[in-house]
């Protein structure tokens, strides 16, 4: 009986090591298929074969790859092109195209479990299930673009078909990977929409206003500062009057919620530059456009490089993850590149509802019923969850307290453009009117599209430009008034394309679109005038440009908030009679220094760490948001500096003056005492008080991240120069994803391209982090743009050829 | 007998599953289990395979797997990453085997001479 008892012991051991190795526990992987010599990680390579069939192909698909890596598409047909980019697009990023296409779909915690479990929430909540699909059912309206989508997605389901083994990263979450459908592909686009739309502080600076009241959290946070600290993309030539730029009390309601939430918007700092010089001012005689897209650092990257050929058109440049065409690129005549736009497009709204639990919520003197959608929350090894989404006439509702509720009012959800016809127009644009008209389709989100050709340079503030009063939008409103959602644009010709202008070059950098001249409100939050103020110093210091000056300008590591702040902060302070000898020491380098954000020095990591208490200095007696560090612009903060040393019982000399303690403080007190606190705070980060040890590189190494973060896939930088606030846009998280100069010759254009990682998103394959060093030393590559079957069989490295299932 | 597993193991492993080393383990031991602590033999033999097989496979990408692997389990050295997966592969084999063994051997199958157990507990 014991010998029984001890085999039924042995196999339950046996047994639950088994189930263990199959299945895992919690965040432990499943040992079993992840370590397997046979289809495991060890063998997790999705290269690419020759001679493999693809379904739905009309004719054989030739993908030429050249020496970067770059896939080349030669098709008969523009939707075997699709259908060849999706097969070999899935082969390389299965996984990121996956996940990429969850997000705004809800379906992270499927995947992943329950850690995905809030964001998966926050995006059912705001709407985006249903906006996808409204947007699939607009394209109803272009066959042309719902073939492609269909194709791309036949492409990715033929490899995903017939692929050997998983991608290491559903080893080791344990999952396989889903079926594609058209409507994945528009949740992509909704991610991106969302990453460059979503952006907004209407939460953060109605917190602000609770404490300080309407008119004082205007005067730190103003619309518009004197011009001197600002850069404008437009001029402005409206004919319609002026207005005034004061908010209409109507618009100045202040929230009742107790407690706002800090929802999951978009990073603010997803930004971009471009520029374009005309030929007049090239050193080729030709135009020269450069264009670098500032996102979230990841392996592998969110943009994917490759050359699509068919008899209607050759481009050459970068695709977004999980959608067909090329994004962002040139063809044998026109070149284009995007910022930001950056123009408020997110409202919130407040409104009451009957009772906690009721769907109807006032709305002027009458309540209305808010329409509701049922969803399914799939959780990895939980049982599912039922989610009720509510919309009501102002948008989503993102969140409840109590009888209250938020209500978010997005553009992206009304534009009802159609972007990827826009994009595939683009491909077969001759001259920069065809590139412009092309853009007729796009509408959100809004970007700065810059259109060249051979001879012209353009600028367009691109999409759906809210038409708003000024003072909508500012802060959360009142939902029970009554009044209109965003939706209606602009009239016509409001906001206008730039068109070669008499300086010679076109830029933008996510700053402001056009000045107080025009009489509606776009937004207060555009991104600080730096890079662009750098960018356009730059262009005007030089009477001819070359696409060598464009590479040098894309990575200049110079910070321009130092080079506007650092001298009003040295100007008026710190007291030499209260430092120390090094700290004086340190102060008299920060006056030699020429604004280089070079990771080996230390002026650059003492200046921001400076600024940052004097920014808490300033404001945290006045508004403490907590850990939100919500602080007026930079610029704000020079203005500031300005007056109150001018002023010293003005406005800004009050905001200087520390509330709680009984002295008046000046500007050399705040500097003073912020520098001493910026020295022991770097010396508590860095266990070390010499300042020679605060490398700047050891604070801003960039990261990065694997798509899905798992550990141990991700990739850091070491040592690399630049900031946020320059021209080449980088911190740890954020950074130059796609960089690429076009340079117009007379007869073909030459390229220059860097992105960090390689069109290979396998983790285990060898090229997986290829070009991340060339990426963080600037190096650019030259694009090869095959323009013959016969010039892209000579100079390839390797060939595939995709066939027909009729061919077997 | 180690090397006659080993061999078996190298090819199985890479044709089927990996729950084929269990399978394999189990009836290896089930039918040669006169010698021994024969499972032991055997468990050794499929760790073995398991260490080859992924040092092939690495070996093939200039050692990119086990770099991401010691991330990927925050292993001290990128070495342990041949020896995790060979010690996954050993230890399923050592349980399915001593399994088998033991199971032949209190079924008194015809043929079994093994030596009699009178504790209750294992022999080893």
């Amino acid at each position: 009986m014991r010998r029984v008892f001890y085999l039924v012991t042995i196999l339950s051991v046996t047994i639950l090591w088994t189930v263990f190795l199959a299945f895992g526990f919690k965040n432990i992987p499943a040992f079993g298929p992840l370590l397997d010599p046979r289809a495991g990680i060890w063998v997790a390579r999705t290269a690419l074969e020759d001679n493999k069939i693809v379904t739905g192909l009309g004719a054989p698909v030739d993908v030429f790859v050249d020496k970067a890596g770059v896939p080349h598409f030669f098709a008969a047909d523009e939707f075997d092109l699709y259908r060849a980019q999706g097969f070999v697009m899935a082969s390389q990023r299965l996984f990121q195209m996956d996940i990429s296409s969850r997000v705004t779909a809800g379906e992270l915690s499927a995947l992943v479990g329950q850690a995905a479990l809030m964001m998966d929430q926050f995006f059912l909540n705001f709407g985006m299930r249903e906006s996808a699909q409204l947007e699939l059912k607009k394209y109803a309206e272009d066959s042309i673009t719902l073939r492609s989508l269909q194709a791309f997605v036949d492409g990715v389901n033929a490899y995903v078909d017939q692929m050997s083994g998983l991608p290491p990263e559903y080893l080791v979450l344990n999952a396989r990977p889903k079926r594609f459908e058209p409507i994945h592909v528009i949740h992509m686009a909704k991610l991106l929409t969302f990453n460059l739309s979503g952006r907004s502080f209407d939460l953060a600076i109605t917190q602000v206003q609770q404490k300080l009241g309407t008119a004082k959290t205007l005067e730190l946070f103003p619309e518009f500062l004197p011009a001197r600290f600002e850069d404008f993309i437009l001029s402005h030539t409206s004919t319609e009057p002026k207005r005034k730029r004061e908010i209409p009390d109507r618009f100045t309601f202040v929230s009742q919620l107790k407690n706002i939430p800090q929802l999951p918007l978009a990073n603010p700092g997803n930004g971009s530059n471009n520029w374009a010089v005309a030929g007049k001012k090239s050193s080729t005689g030709f135009s020269i456009m450069a264009n670098d897209t500032h996102l979230g650092l990841s392996l592998p990257n969110v943009w994917y490089e490759n050359q699509l050929s068919c008899p209607e058109f050759n481009v050459y440049g970068v695709s977004l993850n999980t959608i067909p065409g090329i994004v962002l690129g040139f063809n044998r005549d026109v070149a284009w590149g995007t910022t930001n736009g950056t123009t408020d497009v997110l409202d919130f709204y407040e409104i009451e509802f009957e009772d906690e639990n009721s769907l109807r919520y006032k709305y002027g003197d009458s309540w209305l019923d808010a329409e509701y959608f049922k969803h399914v929350i799939f959780v990895k090894g939980e049982a599912p969850r039922t989610h009720y989404v509510l919309l009501t006439r102002w948008g989503y509702v993102v969140y409840r307290e109590g009888r209250m509720g938020l209500v978010a009012d997005w553009l992206g959800h009304k534009a009802k453009g159609l972007e990827l016809t826009s994009v595939r127009r683009l491909f077969s644009a001759r001259d920069y009117r065809e590139c412009l008209q092309s853009l007729a389709s796009w509408k959100a989100p809004l970007q700065n599209f810059i259109c060249v050709d051979k001879h012209n340079i353009s600028l367009q503030h691109t999409g759906l430009i809210p038409k708003r009063e000024i003072g909508i939008g500012r802060f959360i409103m009142d939902g029970s008034k009554v009044g209109d959602p965003l939706g209606q644009s602009l009239p016509e010709g409001a906001v206008p394309a730039l068109i070669n202008p008499t300086e010679g070059f076109v830029l933008s950098a996510n700053q402001k679109v056009i000045g107080p001249a025009l009489p509606y409100y776009l937004g207060w939050d555009y991104e600080e005038p730096f890079r662009a103020r750098e960018i356009r110093q730059f262009l005007n210091s030089k009477n001819k440009l070359s696409p060598e000056d464009m590479i040098f300008l894309q990575n200049s590591a110079l910070d321009g908030q130092a080079r506007v702040l650092l001298p009003l902060m040295l100007a008026y302070g710190p007291r030499a009679q209260d430092l120390s000898d090094p700290q004086r020491e340190l102060l008299e380098r920060l006056k030699k220094w020429n604004f280089l954000m070079n990771s080996q020095d230390y002026e650059p990591t003492f200046f921001k760490a400076w600024l940052q208490q004097l920014n808490q200095q300033i404001f945290a007696d006045e508004y403490d948001l907590g850990t939100q560090k919500f602080y007026p612009k930079s610029m704000r903060l020079a203005w500031l500096i300005e007056r109150a040393s001018k002023d010293p019982n003005g406005i800004d000399a009050d905001w200087v003056d520390i509330k709680n303690t009984p002295k008046r403080e000046n500007l050399s007190d705040l500097l003073t005492s912020s520098y001493l606190k910026a020295w022991q705070d770097l010396t508590d980060q860095f266990h070390n008080d010499n300042y020679k040890h605060w490398r700047w590189g050891y604070k801003t190494n960039p990261i990065l991240r694997h798509v899905g973060r798992i550990p141990g896939f991700a990739r850091q930088v070491l040592q690399m120069d630049g900031s946020s606030e320059g021209v080449r846009g980088l911190n740890n998280f954020h950074g130059p994803v796609y960089k690429i100069v076009v340079a117009f010759k007379k007869n073909l254009p030459e390229g220059w391209i860097q992105l960090p990682g390689h069109n290979d998103g396998n983790p285990i394959s060898p090229d997986y982090d290829r070009h991340v060093d060339d990426w963080a030393k600037g190096r650019m590559r030259r694009v090869e743009f095959y323009q013959t079957l016969d010039e892209a069989r000579a100079r390839s490295v390797r060939t595939y050829r995709l066939l027909p299932a009729q061919e077997l | 007998m180690f090397y006659l597993s080993l061999l078996v193991f190298l090819a199985f492993v890479w044709l089927l599953p990996w729950w084929v080393t269990g399978v394999l383990a189990f009836f290896m031991s089930f039918f040669f289990y006169e010698k021994k602590q024969i499972y032991i033999q055997i468990a050794l033999g499929a760790g073995c395979a398991w260490m080859i097989l992924a040092f092939i496979s690495d070996a093939q990408v200039s050692g990119v797997v086990a770099k991401r692997i010691e991330g990927l389990l925050s292993l001290p050295a990128e070495t342990m990453s041949f020896f995790l997966t060979g010690f996954v592969g050993f230890l399923t084999a050592l349980l399915w085997g001593y399994s088998g063994f033991f199971l032949r051997k209190l079924a008194h199958l015809p043929g079994a001479t093994g030596p009699q157990d009178t504790s209750g507990g294992p022999d080893v």
